[in-house]
Order: C-alpha cells, then structure tokens, then sequence
C-alpha cells in the first residue's frame, strides 16, 4: 500500500468533493475548506514527476486561481460571483480527477 | 471480419532527450522539497483562520490577517473579535507557539531550495539543452581550452554553431565570457552527452582531448552513432601513434598539434621574403579575417564541365572566381591553367575567390 499515493488521491478527490459541496450550499466554513482541499492538492503535485504530472499540476493551478478570489469576494458579499467562480473550479477540478485517472491506467500499465 | 487488436506500448523518448529529462527531473525533484514546508504553512493557515472565524462568528478577513500576523511573529494585536477573550488568547498562544516554528522552517527551507540547490542553473542548462536541440549543420567540439576558444570563435565568424562538451562545470562563468553560447557540461565519450549535443543533425565532430583514451572513445563512439561519411571528425592530438588508429576507428581527419604549428612556423621561416603572400595564404588556408576562399570541386562525369576547356566554362567572368589549379584524376597537381586547359571527368578544380562570390557560385553552380 502506497500512503503517498493514498494521501495525493485523497487530496484531489476532496479538492472535487468540497467544491461541489459548497455549490449545493454555499456556507463561509465549506469554501475555507474547499480552498485548503484545493491548495494541499497543488502542493501534493509539486514535483511529481509521473506521466500526466504537468497537465495535473496546471488543472490544479487553475482551479486554484478560481477559488482564490471566490473566497474573497464571497466574504465581500458578493456571492453569486463567488458561486461562479468555484464553478470553473469545479470545471478544473473534474478534469483533473478525469487525468488523475488516465494516470493511474497508464501507470499500471507501464509498471508491468 | 478480424478483430483489431490494440497492444500497449511504452512510449519511446527521443536518445537526445535523456540529459533533458534528467536535467528536468533534476529541477522536479528540487521542487519536491516544497512540498512539507508548504503543506504545514497551508495547514497552519488552516487551522489558524478557522480557529479565528469560529472565535469571531464568521470574519474571515480578519481571521487570515490574524493568523499571518501571528505565526508571521508581525504581531500588531488582537485585531479579530473574539481574540481578545480568554478562549481565544489561548488559542493565539498555541497557534503562535507551533505556527511560529512552522513558519520559520518553512521559510528557512524555501530559501535553501532556491539557492542551495541552484534551481536557476537547473534551468537554465534545460534550456540550453532546448536551444541545442534546435542547432542543425553544426560542429561538437570535445573538451574545453585556449584551442577550443580559438576553434569555436574561428567557427563562427562563418556563422556555423559550436556546442561545447566539456566534463568540468567550474568552467562556466568562463565559456560564456568567451562568448560560447552552447555548452554541456558532461563525459563526451557517453552516448547521452553526444546525443544532447545534436550528433544526429551535427556536421561534424572536432575532438579536442589530451587523453588518448579519451579521444580514442570519443571517436569510437561518435562514429558509431554517426556511421555516414557526411559526418566528419576531425580529432586533434599530441600523440603521434595514435594518428593511425583514429583513422583506423572512424576520424576523418587527425591532427598532429605539434606539427601543426611547426609546419606554420617553417612557412614563414622559409618564406621570409614574401611574407605577406605567406600570411595571405595562411589566413585563408585556415579561415582566419580574410573575405577571400579556396575551394575544391570535384567533375565527376555528368558534370557540365567534364571535357570543357577553362574559357569555355568562364567562371571568372560569371562569377568573380578563378581556376587556380587542378588536380588531375592521377594526384597531379597542375597549376599552370590556362583558357585552352582541359577539364577531364575526375578532377579536382581548385578555385580561388571572394567569399561572397565563391558563395554564390557553390549556390548557382554545385548546390542546384
């Protein structure tokens, strides 16, 4: 059993999960967590360097970049902005668990 | 109807990309030390902002500032609602007790990494390396001195590239004050080194090495990649013995250094009259500030000089050039040519000219 392994994918799944959470009910604690979720999934893919890692870290940046500012503007008042904001997050976010599971098929493959 | 089968196959990286990639990994694992400092700053954050928001009932502007204020050892007072009671000054005493020390680390190893491990020369041999890549019809100069620095500046006065293989990184700061802009620092008998040089698109090899095992390996090695007669090495060395079997392994091309520069001398001291034909000569002999050039062109049978007299083909008055010699298919050199002089397939005219002339008619004449 792999615990990095473990903890990365945990991490990008959660990144996916709290987004989705805080779209269905948009609280001030669920978009905290959803932007720690989001930066330790970032972190984690800082220098991976396994096939798919470059395209993982970019979709990563992006949804970053997204929930940053939500955050922000959230607390600021406006939350309509911030909802759309952490949508293309979301978008970013379903990308990269789609690459994050093209990873792991090419990974076992290449491992044989 | 047959089913197609579709097999896996590992995907096949590119000889020239292996110093690339290790270069690359290189860099990737120097940014993996990041990763502990950054996750714990994250965490501290984390823990810090949600402590505050929860103390403040939801202010979380003032919960981040708070919290960067703390473990940042800024300190400028209890500035989010709820910090001031005694929950929350005990829970500032333990954030600034951990965060403190977290901080610290973090910026501690953050700075390491940056400058310990050299990121920017990292990334900046990754770059070169992509730079190279993109040479074509250039030279591989082997080893790094005052020849090499002769060599690479003689090259490109005629605007042809040199990548330098030398195995002593400390020479760095001096071959970009040299004004050598492409550079490896590695073994260059290894077949990766050869390979990240661009031996596959290269013109040629020039092998500068005091080692005789060294040039030995270096030629064996880049004659095996490079079997095609198009790819010349030229190999210099001090060690007469050696000449032969580099001929033997595949060089092109063997210099003798010392006899080299005895024979220039012995020029001069046997021409000291005309010296300045002498001089002419040698600089254009080896390519030295001159816009005048020699060249050889071989007739070979379907060349429209072959049984042409000299003034029947009339390069001089198309383009500028002369017909200074011929060497007959036989070895004979013949260097009183005249108009009536015959050109006979197997000859080797030896033409005299300005650069830009000669340029031009290797252009009109050879290349088309």
């Amino acid at each position: 059993m792999n615990f990095k392994k473990i903890f990365n994918h945990f991490f990008i799944l959660m990144a996916l999960t709290t987004n989705i959470s805080f779209l269905i009910y948009p609280h001030p604690i669920e978009i905290v967590i959803t932007v720690f979720a989001n930066l330790t999934a970032t972190i984690l893919k800082i220098g991976e360097s396994r096939a798919l890692s470059t395209e993982l870290l970019a979709t990563s940046l992006v949804a970053d970049l997204h929930l940053i500012p939500a955050i922000f503007v959230f607390f600021l008042g406006n939350v309509d902005e911030a909802i759309s904001l952490a949508y293309g997050a979301l978008a970013a976010n379903i990308v990269s668990v789609i690459l994050f599971v093209i990873e792991t098929i090419i990974d076992t493959f290449t491992e044989e | 109807m047959p089913r197609r089968r579709f097999k896996w196959r590992k995907f096949r990286r590119r000889k020239s990309d292996i110093l690339l990639r290790r270069y690359e990994r290189k860099l990737v694992e120097a940014l993996a030390e990041l990763q502990i400092p950054l996750l714990l700053l994250n965490f501290a954050l984390f823990v810090g902002t949600l402590g505050y928001m929860y103390l403040s009932g939801g202010d979380f502007i003032n919960s981040l500032y708070m919290t960067v204020i703390t473990i940042g050892t800024i300190g400028y007072g209890e500035v989010v609602a709820g910090s001031d009671t005694p929950i929350g000054r005990i829970f500032t005493t333990f954030l600034a007790l951990w965060g403190i020390g977290i901080f610290t680390t973090s910026a501690t190893v953050i700075v390491r990494v940056f400058f310990k491990k050299d990121l920017v020369a990292i990334y900046r041999r990754i770059m070169m390396l992509y730079a190279i890549r993109d040479l074509k019809d250039h030279f591989i100069v082997t080893g790094y001195d005052e020849v090499t620095r002769w060599l690479v500046r003689f090259l490109e006065r005629k605007d042809i590239k040199a990548v330098v293989i030398t195995p002593d990184s400390s020479v760095e700061e001096e071959l970009r004050e040299n004004g050598i802009d492409y550079y490896i620092f590695g073994i260059p008998y290894r077949d990766e080194y050869l390979y990240a040089a661009g031996i596959k698109k290269a013109k040629g090899l020039v092998v500068n090495s005091k080692d005789d095992a060294e040039a030995i390996a270096i030629v064996s090695s880049a004659r095996l990649i490079r079997p095609d007669e198009d790819f010349r090495i030229y190999a210099l060395v001090s060690n007469e013995e050696l000449v032969e079997k580099l001929y033997q392994i595949g060089a092109s091309r063997v210099v003798d250094r010392e006899q080299v520069l005895a024979s220039r001398l012995v020029a001069h001291i046997l021409h000291p009259e005309s010296s300045r034909i002498t001089h002419l000569f040698d600089k254009i002999a080896f390519a030295e500030e001159s816009d005048m050039d020699i060249v050889e062109l071989y007739v070979d049978e379907n060349s429209p000089y072959a049984g042409k007299t000299l003034s029947e083909i009339d390069i001089g008055r198309k383009y500028g050039v002369n017909v200074i010699g011929i060497r007959r298919a036989d070895g004979d050199l013949e260097v009183n040519v005249r108009g009536s002089t015959r050109v006979y397939p197997g000859d080797v005219l030896i033409i005299f000219g300005k650069e830009k002339d000669i340029r031009e008619f290797r252009e009109k004449e050879v290349e088309r």
